[in-house]
């Protein structure tokens, strides 16, 4: 129950923080990284841009979807695969930064060092703790359906959704495992390996506040998905760049769930480590 | 990592990526071209809702979408040949080249603009010698655009090409069916023509290729194919036993049972229209319906019995072959209709009337838009006049010009509209209302400029002008108006010179 309240006040913290621009600043460049990728995915056609990203995106979806209007079909899996490496590469500095700028937020008195500039100078360390999370995450996503599954032929709708679903809640409980570690990077200046020990204690030490504070905001992915999974109907009966523009949506929803999570995140550490609510 | 150092790492990369990109990008062209023509396609669909409305669409959308088909044609504007090209992109180009081409075409025919049509036709059809089946679709439609016109000499030619041309088996072992009619088509474009001698020696030339298409393997399904073929030549000689031997030696093939009902409606056909056997022909249909009641075919061959049982003096058998098809096949809208208007002209026949006209109102009921209940009103008229009841005869045919008039109207721009004012103009004759009838055929080829029979609606209000208004100048007036509207129509000369000859009266 205690958690529960400490989860709750966390959430309470951070909508009051949704004002305040410059904690919004890496999230927002985030999505503007992600619609600029989006926008690479839709112009893959270029002639600069096919040597690169078409034997890419053959890899991921075949030579099937590479025509006109299949591809914008194919396209919100084409952006999955490539949202892995955006959250490698950008995501475990920008989300890095967030965490930061949440943990100064609490903190006026404390000098501004800037969440992002500190952020990139620990960059190597942020992407280091992320990468374990991504794999595991990658071969979640590949693994569980073909374990679940097996060789069966004919599947059941009904364990499609319990497989699809399922990811989202394994997901989020290997995500608790290493919500804090950014901040142990940056604020108690650890290394990636004991920067994950120290997440995984402090999970453990509030689990469920922690799978709450991770999960909610994750629930986003369920009508995204949902909607995702009937891009053919939307090429078929509206037009093929509606995908690319909800998307684009989808995108700003995600960095509203992320910034709630590292908001909440940034709280449970605090109370993790300091002991008490202000 | 000093300034200098990014500096030169950042322009080796865009080199790298200038140099990489600089290669021919097959994917994104094919992309591009895609997706022009999906554009182009929208673009057309929304045309066709605004035809299916009854609205016809302004020259502007039309050229609207022509240009975005020919920006399709004009990003991929060289020689299209595989040479020293990767043939399977030359080939998916050329898939979305024909494509285009073929929605140019469709915008030439809105217009009724048939030179434009032909021109296309003729370079549409020689552009893709690598491709025997864009060839062939294309030189299809040339064959029926040259015919439209009275063009039955280069129509042959055509016929002529696509046979020395075009393999008849596809590389998968399929037929390629207009490859195997071309010579039949050419021999009875030449009969058409009245070139009697000519088409005979096209019919040896057939039978020949035929006998060479069985030599190449006689038990696969072009080879049935071909024997059918040699049966059809055989019929166009009056040698219908000879045609009924090689359907029948078709149907024997081993590779042929897929076709099997195809043949043995052919067969069918045969006995009926041509050797008048009827009561052959019956069992032939009979056969397709009790082996094949599955096949698509089933439902007309059913009907042709009923017709085939009817005329071979078996009445009652036939009824009840139409009730049987009720039975099988209610739903079947092409046929059923045809079955109820066939069953009530048995009646009629038979003298049963009462029985007849119940069944012509169960079919003006369930199916009142096709062409068997949008003319029962005239055989039910016509009935009444060889009885003598006048006045019967008179005011059904009165309410039928409404209904016909109300048809028109409210399915303007469809199919039922035109054959509704077609019934409308007989209606309006057998009413001798001569005057409303030859407006009603002017107003049909106005208000569907782009239909083929509009000359000769012109020609048959021309002569109600002439005949039966004693209106020589309205005729000639008319007969200009064809000369000049269909000027590529083999009328059109006749017209003129018709017209010219009603003014010197």
């Amino acid at each position: 129950m205690g958690q529960l309240k400490v989860l709750l006040w966390s959430w309470i913290e951070t909508t009051r923080n949704l004002g305040r621009g410059r904690i919004w600043g890496p999230f927002l460049l985030l999505v503007v990284i992600q619609w600029a990728f989006l926008l690479l995915l839709t112009q893959f056609h270029r002639t600069i841009l096919a040597p690169v990203l078409v034997p890419w995106i053959r890899l991921v979806v075949g030579e099937g979807a590479m025509g006109y209007p299949v591809y914008f079909a194919a396209l919100p899996t084409i952006y999955n695969a490539a949202g892995i490496l955006i959250d490698i590469f950008f995501g475990a500095w920008l989300l890095g930064a967030g965490f930061l700028l949440f943990w100064q937020a609490d903190r006026p008195a404390d000098p501004g060092t800037g969440g992002i500039q500190r952020a990139r100078s620990s960059y190597w360390s942020l992407l280091l703790a992320r990468l374990p999370l991504a794999l595991l995450i990658v071969g979640l996503l590949i693994l569980l359906p073909r374990l679940v599954l097996g060789s069966v032929a004919d599947v059941p709708g009904t364990l499609v959704r319990a497989i699809r679903y399922g990811s989202i809640v394994v997901a989020s409980a290997l995500e608790c495992l290493f919500l804090y570690a950014p901040l142990a990077i940056l604020v108690e200046r650890r290394r990636p390996l004991d920067a994950i020990r120290r997440s995984m204690s402090l999970a453990a030490g509030a689990p469920l506040a922690t799978f709450g504070a991770v999960l909610v905001p994750n629930l986003i992915q369920v009508p995204i998905s949902a909607l995702f999974r009937r891009s053919d109907t939307i090429v078929r009966n509206m037009a093929p760049e509606v995908v690319a523009w909800l998307l684009a949506l989808s995108v700003l929803l995600y960095a509203v769930a992320a910034f709630y999570m590292a908001g909440s995140g940034a709280r449970l550490f605090r109370i993790r480590t300091e002991g008490a609510a202000r | 990592m000093g300034t200098a150092r990014r500096r030169y790492l950042a322009i080796l990369l865009l080199g790298m990526v200038t140099v990489v990109g600089c290669g021919e990008n097959t994917t994104g062209k094919r992309y591009r071209a895609e997706r022009d023509l999906w554009r182009a396609q929208k673009m057309e669909r929304n045309l066709g809702l605004q035809l299916q409305a009854g609205k016809r669409p302004d020259e502007k959308t039309i050229s609207g979408v022509q240009s975005a088909y020919e920006r399709i044609l004009r990003a991929d504007s060289r020689p299209a040949t595989p040479a020293g090209r990767d043939s399977a992109h030359v080939r998916s180009m050329g898939i979305i080249r024909a494509q285009a081409e073929r929605g140019l075409i469709r915008m030439d025919r809105l217009r009724g603009d048939s030179t434009a049509v032909l021109a296309h036709l003729d370079r549409a059809w020689r552009s893709y010698p690598w491709d025997p089946d864009i060839t062939l679709r294309f030189a299809v439609e040339q064959i029926g655009a040259l015919r439209s016109l009275g063009r039955s000499e280069q129509a042959v030619e055509v016929c002529q090409e696509i046979v020395s041309q075009i393999p008849v088996r596809r590389p998968d072992g399929r037929t390629r069916v207009p490859v195997m009619d071309a010579p039949i088509w050419a021999a009875d474009l030449l009969l058409e023509a009245g070139r009697q001698d000519e088409a005979l020696a096209e019919l040896d030339r057939a039978e020949i290729y035929y006998r060479e298409v069985v030599n190449e393997n006689p038990d696969d399904e072009t080879a049935a194919l071909a024997w059918v073929q040699l049966g059809l030549a055989a019929t166009r000689r009056g040698r219908f036993d000879r045609a009924v031997e090689a359907v029948d030696h078709a149907r024997r093939i081993s590779g042929a049972t897929a076709i099997e009902p195809r043949i043995l409606y052919i067969l069918g056909t045969l006995h009926q229209e041509s050797r008048k056997d009827f009561g052959a022909a019956a069992t032939v249909f009979g056969e397709i319906v009790e082996r094949f009641p599955e096949d698509p075919l089933a439902p007309e061959a059913l009907l042709r019995q009923a017709a085939s049982l009817a005329d071979a003096g078996t009445p009652e058998l036939a009824l009840g072959a139409i009730d049987r098809m009720e039975e099988m096949f209610p739903r079947d809208r092409a046929s059923v209709p045809r079955a109820r208007l066939l069953a009530a002209r048995i009646l009629v026949r038979q003298g049963r009337f009462p029985d007849a006209l119940s069944r012509y109102r169960s079919l003006m009921v369930d199916f009142p838009a096709t062409d068997a209940a949008l003319g029962a009103p005239l055989e039910i008229a016509a009935h009444y006049a060889q009885s003598g009841e006048a006045e019967a005869a008179r005011s059904t045919l009165q309410r039928a010009v409404d209904d016909y008039a109300r048809m028109r109207s409210e399915k303007a721009g469809s199919r039922e509209a035109v054959v509704a004012g077609e019934m409308e103009v007989v209606a309006l004759s057998r009413l001798e209302r001569w005057s409303e009838a030859a407006d009603r055929l002017i107003a049909l080829t106005l208000e569907y400029p782009n239909q083929p029979r509009n000359p000769m609606r012109m020609v048959e209000a021309a002569a109600i002008a002439r005949d039966r208004l004693n209106d020589p100048a309205k005729a000639a007036e008319i007969l200009d108006q064809l000369a000049e509207r269909y000027s590529e129509s083999p009328l059109a000369a006749k017209a003129r010179e018709e017209a010219a000859a009603l003014r010197g009266r």
